[in-house]
């Protein structure tokens, strides 16, 4: 992966203003079932329930975020959580 | 009912099914039968697109065998990007690729690696939430495509999904 986890994260907060709060950013880097090289992001939302409109348009942007800023074709999936959930996510 | 159609049925019922602790094995289950509901979508329309003459069930089945998730799944990765790979790009006569394709292929690709994430990836839990956000990525697929079904791009789609890797460059 030509950039880490890290740099990931803190890239997102570059985002330009998004149509509801994200309280954080989860990344991890690896290869998925493809075995093609991918970034999973989990956006952690403080309301847990946000319309579909709204997370395809979050996964969208991150999606091209993500793409634009790497220099090799990576796959970006995103995936949200209600705060209250980040201690049951392994 | 169709089994397109009732997949989308049982991954909603899936990850309903418990109201107050959902298994695991109920939500995986969910989530698999959401991309299998959008698979098998694709793969009805196309065969439908590709013989249309009439009482040629059998065929259709036999054509819907030949339909790789990898093929599939690599033009969803060219179209997402809002290109088509080059070898069908004349079909898409140098337009814009419709958002809602590009939205159609974002959503095969993300709802196949859930679905291989459910089925294998037994470290990581899945939250009701999770089933649900598939199942209306599914369902929001199922109506884009009605929006954009029989368009040109629509069944430059439907025959790459079975032919891209066949055509001479």
């Amino acid at each position: 992966m030509q950039f880490a986890n890290t740099e990931i994260r803190a890239a997102l907060d570059e985002l330009p203003p998004l149509p509801t709060a994200v309280s954080d950013w989860v990344v991890e880097t690896g290869t998925d079932s493809a075995d093609e090289p991918a970034v999973w992001v989990w956006a952690v939302l403080p309301e847990g329930n946000v319309d579909l409109d709204t997370r395809i348009l979050i996964r969208d942007r991150v999606f091209d975020f993500i793409r634009q800023r790497s220099e090799i074709p990576v796959w970006v999936y995103v995936s949200f959580k209600a705060a209250s959930e980040m201690d049951d996510t392994e | 009912m169709s089994l397109h159609a009732d997949l989308l049925k049982q991954a909603h019922l899936l990850a309903t099914k418990e109201p107050r602790r959902p298994a695991q094995a109920s939500l995986r289950r969910s989530v698999s039968a959401s991309y299998y509901a959008v698979f098998h979508r694709l793969v009805d329309e196309a065969t439908r697109m590709l013989i249309s003459r009439g009482s040629r069930l059998a065929l259709r089945q036999c054509v819907s065998r030949a339909f790789r998730h990898s093929d599939m799944r690599d033009l969803c990765k060219s179209l997402a990007g809002s290109n088509p790979p080059s070898k069908l790009a004349p079909a898409f006569q140098g337009l814009p690729v419709d958002r809602r394709l590009v939205a159609i292929a974002r959503t095969f690709r993300d709802l196949q690696e859930a679905r291989h994430q459910a089925d294998y990836n037994t470290y990581r839990l899945f939250q009701r939430r999770e089933a649900l956000h598939y199942h209306e990525l599914a369902v929001r697929a199922f109506e884009d495509w009605q929006a954009i079904r029989r368009t040109p791009q629509a069944d430059a789609f439907l025959a790459g999904l079975l032919i891209v890797k066949h055509i001479q460059a």
